[in-house]
């Protein structure tokens, strides 16, 4: 198996591992499929495009798988009262937009989004995912199941007059009820979030801007957040609700559907807009309508989809009890409301002149919780309903409150209406219900009525001793109020203890934070929400209530963020792991200008080079053979490296004694015979052939021949040229032969003077008369031809400057070319010289013999000349010249050197063999020293 | 003996162990004896070149030539003059016609010489030994057929011994042929012969040559007795 090899440190890790084993990163990337290029990568600063979230259904988290298991399987039902949030009476705005918070942070913390939570009114980077209508193909089915059954239950829904309170609205609306009144009253609210930041425009909510309006936009407001065009905002229905809550929805339909028809919401409350005009919220940027304009009830066929979707449960904002314009003010006491709400009292002005007259009659169902003593007539219809949609918690804390007889009727109503009262002022008709909280008959005291775990709350216990006198808007009647919804406590909240529910209690009329939303949320949430202790939760927020922005989270929100970072955010989304693949990817950036963030940069197309280079690995691959080749060079290399042996010194070696004794020993054996005089030697009878034709020829010349003789040797050779060719002059002299001298060598001349001076003295031949010196012959081989073409013209004069060829008398007068000489003798001890004069003089001499006296060197050169014809005679060497000598029968110097020259040979013959013997010796002698080292 | 021969003689005689001096190595003595002897060869040559070649063919001429010879004489000694640039890099390209005349005037020489005076007459010479027809007897037939046949073998085996040529083979060296390879050998054997040949020559010339300075060196000393 190959192994896997970890992009970021490059080792090698078994295959089948995640995570590297030794840097920890990723092996296998999570954005597999986007660096495969399936999926189009999102710029900074695109809108996401709606993306099919279907194949992501196994990414959700398991609560919600199991969700849907249980909904497939049939096993889910209907959520108990008790395990569903109480919702305030049916705002469907609100608890739409409650419905996004919770499903909003549900997605933040589990990584993941839930495309059926996405809603128009989310934030971009979930409408990236949300599931529109025109997108149902790429919905889950599970979740289209859940749409549809949700929109028939819905329409059914519209019919009944019960109230659906929202199912996790129990915390917001308590929140929203503070800014809502303190917004109603012209002021910023002092607990106004800090990440919300400035206001604008808070304060100068038209009149006809409901607090539904304003509660919907606390969500989403932020900075920038009113730039939101109207189609980014655009609501759908089946968008804004979670699952759980369109079945809890649906469950809750159902005996609602078997009440009588309760009144349209048309015909309930006049609806804030038109499906044509923008949302009330929109107004912040919008210009501000007349305060004492009413917001025109719309038909159901103009409101947006997502507004009617949830009319069928606004009938509980019809229900409402009729606004303080038309019922009064109803004085609450001082102490049974706290600080905030006697603030929100006593700031709003003349709420009842801009809010639209409500029946004080009607109230909400979940108004009649907490009326038990109510006839069980008049909240039976509702109490099925009001139970589902309070939180447990509130209906534990009203039931407890009861049973204790610590709460009057009214206190239960403020307590409920404390409740609900924020949903009512969220909602798109809670203008009367702000309303409420003027003086009306019914009246209630909060710190008569607020629970142990409420009094803890600061703001409780501040208002305990100042309680505001502000009316009151008149509570539900209690017969909307089921009194089923205190008698179902989750079983979380049993072994809750007191202070714990304090804290929730204090969460909820506090500020929101997101951790006390999710917090109240926990029953609906996995473990590990559930796991927040209610504790932890009210200390993060009692901070938030009484220093604004103080209990606003750290870390910042997704509102927040660049334009860029929301829109890389839904290509989380795509991202084809699951929630704890993708929490293990989370980590927060410690550089650069994202320092802070947390999971901002995933792994995305464009951030991350796809093209990465090859890995390569570090560690060398060889097989056996490389290793084997390799072994193979590194000995190679070695032995280059190593020092040559060096061989052994040879033996024969310049050896200058030896060099001496030759020496000695040669010239000892020739002077002895010279010193001697000896002529022991006889000289060799058998002459030569080459010799006897020139004693021949020579003898056969006519009497005074004209002989052309040249000296063509040098000084060095004159021992042996002088006693080779002075017995062969002496003949020609001896003949009355008239010489003509000449040399192509500048010595010749004065060897040649020197040599006939020797031998002349016995002839007494006269220069001039018998023989003349030409002298020095120049040219070489060109001279020679010269010469030997045109004797008279190339040397016209002897060494003297005498004319030679046309004096008168000379025996030259006569003779013209070459060939008139009846003899030409050369004297070469060279046989290159000998060569030249050959092939040069040869063709001019015609049938002129050619004689040669040439040095023993020349002679295995010259004889092939004598042998082919064109020497006739040839005397060689002191050997020749003895021969001559006795072949004439005029012993010379000759016989004179004879005897030097035959033991010089001797001596040379037996150095030969003695060496030729000692070389024998040496080698037999090495080989054996080497056979033996052998061995 | 006259003065003059005695200080010829011992001149003779102390250049003479001069010059065998190198027998114990190079030494000044050898090469003082060598530097006179080049210097009395180069002064003699210029000495001869002066005397039995300017003046005898250039000056000479020049001065007892009549004028329509003038020419003549002109072209050699403007050749010979532009050939003494030689002697000085900057203008020794005015040299280099005359040297062009000399060396073609040579080679050509030369050539012809060694194809009419040498190549020709040793074809034939190598070839006549089988002409029988000039034969005198059987003795003569055979010791010419075994001269020619010794020659012809040497010859042949000879020049096939400097026949470097070889077939190629699939190993990456060649192979010499067998044949030319024992010719070859035969012809290294002829060779060598040669070579004895020619140092047995050279060693009687330089025998000689010692003779006759040990024998001028005793009859120097002799005669003064």
């Amino acid at each position: 198996m190959a192994d896997v090899r970890c992009p970021m440190c490059s080792t090698l890790n078994p295959e089948g591992l995640d995570i590297c084993q030794f840097c920890g990163a990723r092996l296998t990337p999570l954005t597999t499929e986007i660096a495969a290029g399936n999926i189009e990568s999102i710029h900074p600063g695109e809108q996401p495009t709606k993306k099919s979230t279907a194949e992501l259904e196994h990414a959700l988290p398991d609560w919600l798988q199991e969700l849907r298991k249980k909904q497939e399987t049939g096993e889910l039902q209907a959520p108990k009262p008790s395990e569903v949030p109480a919702a305030p009476p049916a705002i469907p705005a609100s608890s739409a937009e409650t419905d996004e918070d919770f499903l909003s942070r549900l997605a933040i913390e589990s990584g993941q989004e839930d495309t059926t939570s996405a809603k128009p009114e989310s934030t971009d980077w979930l409408a990236g995912l949300s599931a529109s209508k025109e997108g149902e193909e790429d919905i889950p089915d599970w979740l289209l199941g859940v749409r549809k059954s949700v929109e028939e239950e819905t329409q059914a829904a519209q019919l009944s007059a019960a109230s659906q309170p929202a199912p996790d609205g129990n915390l917001d609306w308590f929140k929203r009820l503070q800014e809502d009144q303190k917004a109603a009253k012209g002021e910023v609210s002092s607990e106004w979030p800090s990440f919300y930041g400035e206001p604008p425009g808070f304060g100068k909510l038209a009149p006809d801007e409901t607090p539904s309006a304003k509660a919907e936009s606390a969500d989403w407001f932020m900075p920038g957040g009113g730039e939101k065009t109207p189609d980014a905002v655009e609501p759908t229905p089946s968008t804004g609700v979670t699952d759980w809550l369109k079945r809890l929805k649906a469950k809750e339909s159902q005996p609602a559907a078997a009440e009588p028809p309760a009144p349209t919401p048309a015909e309930a409350v006049p609806l804030p807009s038109s499906s044509e005009e923008p949302p009330n919220w929109l107004s912040f940027k919008q210009t501000t309508p007349p305060a004492t304009e009413a917001p025109a009830p719309a038909a159901p066929g103009e409101l947006p989809d997502w507004l009617s979707g949830f009319q069928a449960e606004q009938p509980p904002a019809a229900e409402f009890p009729a606004p303080a314009a038309t019922a009064g003010p109803v004085p609450v006491s001082s102490q049974a409301l706290p600080d905030w709400l006697l603030a929100a009292q006593a700031e709003q002005p003349a709420a009842s002149d801009i809010a639209p007259s409500q029946p004080s009659q009607e109230k909400p169902d979940w108004l009649t919780a907490f009326e038990p003593d109510q006839p069980p007539a008049e909240s039976v219809p509702a109490k099925a309903t009001s139970d589902q949609g309070l939180p447990d918690w509130l209906v534990a804390a009203a039931a407890g409150a009861v049973a204790a007889g610590e709460l009057t009727p009214k206190e239960e109503k403020a307590l409920d209406l404390t409740g609900g009262f924020g949903e009512v002022v969220a909602s798109p008709a809670a203008q009367p219900a702000s309303q409420a909280f003027t003086p009306s008959s019914e009246t209630f005291s909060l710190d008569e009525g607020v629970p142990d775990w409420l009094s803890e709350l600061p703001g409780a216990q501040k208002h305990a001793g100042a309680a505001p006198q502000q009316p009151v808007a008149p509570a539900p009647t209690a017969a909307e109020k089921p009194a089923a919804e205190k008698s179902e406590i989750p079983d979380w909240l049993v072994g809750a203890t007191a202070s714990a529910t304090a804290a929730k209690a204090a969460s909820v009329f506090t500020e929101q934070s997101p951790t006390a939303g999710e917090e109240a949320l926990a029953m609906e949430m996995p473990d590990w929400l559930s796991s927040v202790k209610p504790a932890e939760a009210s200390a993060a927020a009692l901070p938030a209530q009484g220093e604004p922005g103080a209990g606003a989270p750290e870390s910042l929100t997704p509102g927040e963020l660049p334009s860029w970072v929301q829109a890389m955010r839904p290509v989380e989304a795509v991202i084809s792991e699951t929630a704890g693949d993708v929490d293990d990817e989370q980590f927060i950036e410690s550089q650069g200008p994202l320092a802070g963030f947390q999971n901002v940069l995933p792994f995305v197309p464009g951030l991350i080079a796809i093209r990465r280079p090859a890995p390569y690995s570090s560690k060398l691959k060889v097989n056996t053979g490389q290793q084997n080749n390799a072994a193979l060079l590194e000995g190679l290399l070695s032995i280059e490296s190593d020092a040559a042996r060096v061989k052994p010194e040879s033996s024969l070696r310049y050896n200058r004694f030896l060099r001496w004794m030759i020496a000695m020993l040669l010239i000892v054996m020739v002077a002895i015979p010279i010193v001697l005089g000896s002529q022991f030697t006889p000289v060799n009878p058998l002459f030569p052939p080459d010799l006897m034709a020139a004693e021949k020829i020579i003898t056969d010349l006519p009497a005074d021949p004209n002989v052309l003789v040249v000296f063509d040797y040098e000084p060095a050779f004159s021992g042996e040229m002088g006693t080779a060719s002075a017995p062969v002059l002496d003949q020609l002299m001896a003949k009355g032969a008239d010489l003509t001298v000449v040399t192509s060598l500048p010595t010749g001349s004065v060897q040649a003077n020197q040599l006939l001076a020797t031998i002349l003295r016995s002839y007494n031949y006269l220069a001039g008369n018998k023989y003349v010196n030409l002298g020095y012959l120049p040219g070489g081989a060109a001279g020679i031809y010269n010469f030997a073409t045109n004797p008279s013209g190339t040397i016209s004069t002897d060494v003297k400057g005498n004319q030679v060829w046309s004096t008168p008398g000379s025996f030259l007068s006569d003779t013209r070319q070459l060939s008139d000489f009846d003899a030409m003798l050369i004297l070469v001890d060279s046989s290159e010289t000998a060569r030249v004069w050959i092939e040069q003089s040869r063709l001019p001499l015609g049938t002129t013999p050619l004689l040669m006296v040439i040095s023993a060197q020349a002679e295995p050169m010259v004889r092939p000349y004598y042998d082919s014809g064109q020497v006739q005679g040839m005397v060689t060497g002191l050997a020749g010249g003895a021969s001559y000598e006795l072949r004439t029968g005029k012993p010379g110097m000759g016989r004179n050197y004879w005897d030097a020259f035959a033991v010089a040979f001797f001596v040379a013959e037996v150095i030969v063999v003695v060496g030729g013997i000692w070389a024998l010796f040496a080698a037999w002698q090495s080989r054996r020293a080497r056979k033996e080292e052998e061995a | 003996m006259q003065a003059i021969d005695i200080i010829t003689g011992i001149i003779s005689c102390l250049l003479t162990i001069m010059v065998l001096s190198y027998l114990v190595g190079d030494n000044p003595l050898f090469r003082i004896a060598v530097y006179i002897f080049v210097g009395v060869s180069a002064g003699f040559v210029g000495a001869v070149a002066f005397y039995q070649v300017l003046i005898p063919k250039v000056v000479m001429p020049l001065i007892n030539s009549p004028a329509e010879n003038l020419p003549m004489l002109v072209v050699p000694l403007i050749l010979g003059v532009l050939l003494l640039a030689k002697a000085y890099p900057r203008i020794g390209w005015l040299g280099g016609t005359s040297m062009a005349f000399m060396v073609g005037v040579g080679a050509a020489v030369a050539i012809a010489g060694a194809i009419i005076g040498t190549l020709v007459p040793q074809f034939i010479a190598a070839i006549e030994p089988f002409g029988l027809g000039s034969a005198n007897g059987i003795g003569s037939v055979v010791e010419r057929l075994s001269e020619g046949t010794v020659m012809l073998i040497g010859t042949v085996t000879t020049l096939a011994y400097f026949h470097f040529g070889v077939k190629a083979s699939g190993q990456g060296a060649g192979t010499r042929n067998p044949i030319m390879r024992i010719m070859g050998l035969i012809g290294q054997f002829f060779i060598a012969v040669t070579f004895g040949v020619l140092f047995a020559g050279a060693y009687a010339a330089a025998v000689s040559a010692l003779i006759g300075r040990v024998y001028f060196i005793w009859n120097f000393f002799v005669s003064f007795f």
